[in-house]
């Protein structure tokens, strides 16, 4: 169970981090009591579909959530056991881009259209290190070289390169100054197959080079599976099941996670359909009481919309596998794949 | 970039040669006859008839037409006053002072003001300096120009005595005009800098920026505020070309020599020379900003710049 005060060990400690949104008088609650620990030098996978507030986790960390509409509730974000929520915003720049930095899902939107690639990664480096022009110029150079692009192509606009180079420079950006941690934002999503590939690739070989920790948000278990150490799958704002790459995807437990799995195509079966998991997100505005999963839940019953306080608590499963589900002795592990597979 | 310009330039003549035969035409059509109006009630049929003729206005239409296109296109003269009999050129010439005073100023005030209102309404979404901004916009947009310079003649000039009611002197005498002018055009302007601002700053560079570590104000400055130029600028060309515009009723309601009150006059006198010429010298005047605007498109935005000397490239090599 994880404790309710930031664990001091841990490098990035997430408590209760709970976000709102205000959208024409109604409140959209698209991050519900979020915790989780990141270690040094490893990476955290969250995985959910679109608009489960993986998103919006992460800008909560990097602080550049728009306020209003959005708005942090509560939580504790402790990275290095410094409470980044509460701390004022001329302190905040000087971690965003330096301690932390963020890649984000859309390259062909994420570049400033009109300032040159090259200009764009000087900017953060002579805003977070003591260096003289030519030397930026000279280190942006070099950060581009690292990517893979050729630092003659410092002075181009982004509309010169193709969507694989654009995601290379926002890389190339993100880890100009060495950042301890980095949020990837689906950074494999706006690419196709063989350019995700490489920068997958590139992603995983830079982090250990630097020994960086990372973020990785993604809808896509390949990606998972290529890089993370540990998964946290989030399903309306909430996390429903955590723990290490290995039990994750091995011994799934919760409904929705197995979901997930099932609705995988596999190569070796030679099934005409995949499998999908039945129903709709709930609306965020208006949540299910107690498991949000429960409508859409194949083995649902009365406790799942009750539990503590309108929301099902964890359980350890041990090592760490932690899940919310009531649910967990019905659904012995081996039999919940088999299942979910029959249903499809 | 230079091919481009050369080209525009020579578009420039068709648009010229258009506003000449509109504006020839409405004129020939336009009730009145200059030669009545020149020599006055007392005058005889034959007199007006010897008058016509003088003037070459028994002519027909396609002739006149013809003999005043080769005239100021070809001859590059554009004519003789029929009432003052002096060149209509340096009658222009000494006037359009004055209108690109008030005209410049105006736009100058557009800008200065205009922008700095629509970035705090837009960094400021939905507060308050937002609505008292917007306020501001609304009423510039709604009243019209004249009726704001009639009543501020009435508070500042006849009431308060601070400023001169009319004419032109120091610069105490543009005050009143130049405020009256610019009214509508800061109002557009803060409009569109807001919601082009607005826009930008939602984007996901804005948010790379952000995640940069750079500070609010440089965000803003840096990465929104250029982004956001493109429909700004638009607007400032197309408010040079109201401001010229509008120069001619300022200029009558304050009694300023500018083209616009000279041309005014030759209307109601039917002065054909001095309208056709003023509205060819107005009209080249806002082909040259607009030319002037396309231009800093291309300096402000890289990919516009692109597009125009991939044109000229493309050109080059389907010529070869």
């Amino acid at each position: 169970m994880l404790e309710t005060e930031t664990n001091k060990n841990a490098f990035l400690s997430v408590r209760g981090l709970t976000v709102e949104y205000t959208s024409d008088g109604e409140i959209i609650q698209a991050v519900n009591d979020v915790s989780f620990d990141l270690y040094k030098g490893k990476t955290f996978g969250l995985v959910g579909e679109t608009g489960a507030g993986k998103t919006t986790i992460a800008k909560s960390i990097i602080r550049i959530l728009p306020q209003p509409p959005a708005r942090v509730v509560s939580g504790e974000i402790c990275l290095d056991g410094q409470d980044l929520l509460t701390l004022e915003e001329e302190k905040m720049c000087k971690i965003r881009g330096k301690k932390i930095s963020m890649i984000f899902q859309d390259p062909m939107t994420a570049l400033n259209p009109i300032m040159c690639v090259g200009k764009q990664i000087t900017e953060a480096i002579r805003k977070h290190e003591k260096l003289g022009r030519r030397q930026a110029t000279q280190k942006a150079k070099e950060m581009l070289e690292t990517v893979g692009i050729s630092g003659e192509r410092y002075h181009e606009f982004p509309h010169q390169f193709s969507g694989g180079m654009k995601q290379r420079v926002v890389i190339a950006m993100a880890l100009a100054c060495n950042p301890d941690l980095i949020l990837a934002d689906e950074p494999t999503t706006a690419l196709d197959v063989t350019i995700q590939a490489q920068v997958l690739d590139m992603i995983n070989d830079l982090k250990n080079k630097y020994s960086t920790s990372m973020i990785m948000i993604t809808h896509d278990l390949g990606v998972v599976a290529e890089v993370c150490d540990y998964v946290a799958v989030v399903y309306a704002g909430r996390i429903v099941e955590m723990g290490t790459k290995e039990q994750i995807f091995t011994d799934p437990r919760h409904p929705y996670t197995v979901g997930l799995f099932c609705s995988l195509p596999d190569i070796n079966s030679d099934t005409e359909r995949l499998c999908a998991i039945e129903g709709l997100p709930p609306d965020p505005s208006n949540l299910p009481k107690g498991c949000a999963f429960n409508p859409r839940c194949p083995y649902v019953t009365e406790a799942c919309s009750g539990g503590h306080e309108g929301y099902i608590p964890f359980v350890d499963l041990g090592d760490g596998h932690m899940c919310r589900c009531t649910n967990l002795e019905k659904i012995e592990r081996g039999d919940n794949l088999e299942h979910a597979a029959v249903r499809g | 970039m230079a091919r481009y310009i050369l080209k525009r330039l020579l578009l420039m003549i068709p648009v010229m040669l258009g506003i000449a035969i509109l504006i020839f035409t409405i004129m020939y059509f336009c009730p009145g006859d200059p030669a009545a109006l020149m020599l006055g009630a007392g005058a005889t049929q034959v007199e007006i008839a010897q008058k016509r003729i003088e003037l070459g206005l028994d002519q027909p239409y396609f002739i006149r037409l013809l003999q005043y296109l080769k005239q100021v296109f070809i001859d590059l003269d554009l004519g003789d006053s029929y009432f003052y009999g002096t060149s209509v050129a340096a009658g222009i010439m000494s006037r359009m002072r004055y209108t690109l005073l008030i005209a410049l100023s105006s736009m100058g005030l557009q800008i200065l003001i205009g922008m700095p209102l629509g970035i705090v309404a837009a960094t400021h979404r939905n507060g308050l300096a937002d609505r008292i901004c917007m306020m501001i916009a609304l009423l510039g947009v709604s009243i019209p120009g004249f009726w704001l310079a009639l009543m501020m003649v009435v508070l500042f000039s006849v009431k308060l005595g601070w400023l001169p009611l009319y004419g032109v002197g120091g610069i105490q005498y543009f005050i009143l005009p130049v405020i009256a002018n610019s009214f509508a055009g800061i109002a557009t302007q803060a409009r569109q800098t807001r919601s082009s601002m607005l826009e930008v700053i939602r984007s996901d560079y804005v948010a790379t920026a952000r995640a940069k570590g750079l500070s609010e104000r440089e965000v803003l400055f840096k990465h929104a505020l250029p982004n956001a130029l493109i429909p700004i600028i638009t607007i400032v060309g197309n408010g040079m070309g109201m401001m010229l515009g509008g120069a001619v009723v300022i200029e009558n309601v304050f009694s300023i020599p500018g083209i616009g009150s000279y041309m005014m006059s030759a209307i109601n006198g039917r002065d054909y020379p001095i309208v056709l010429s003023g509205v060819l010298v107005l009209g080249v005047t806002f082909s040259f900003i607009m030319l002037l605007v396309d231009i800093i498109y291309a300096f402000v935005d890289p990919r516009i710049k692109a597009n125009y000397e991939r044109k000229a490239i493309r050109r080059k090599k389907s010529a070869a």
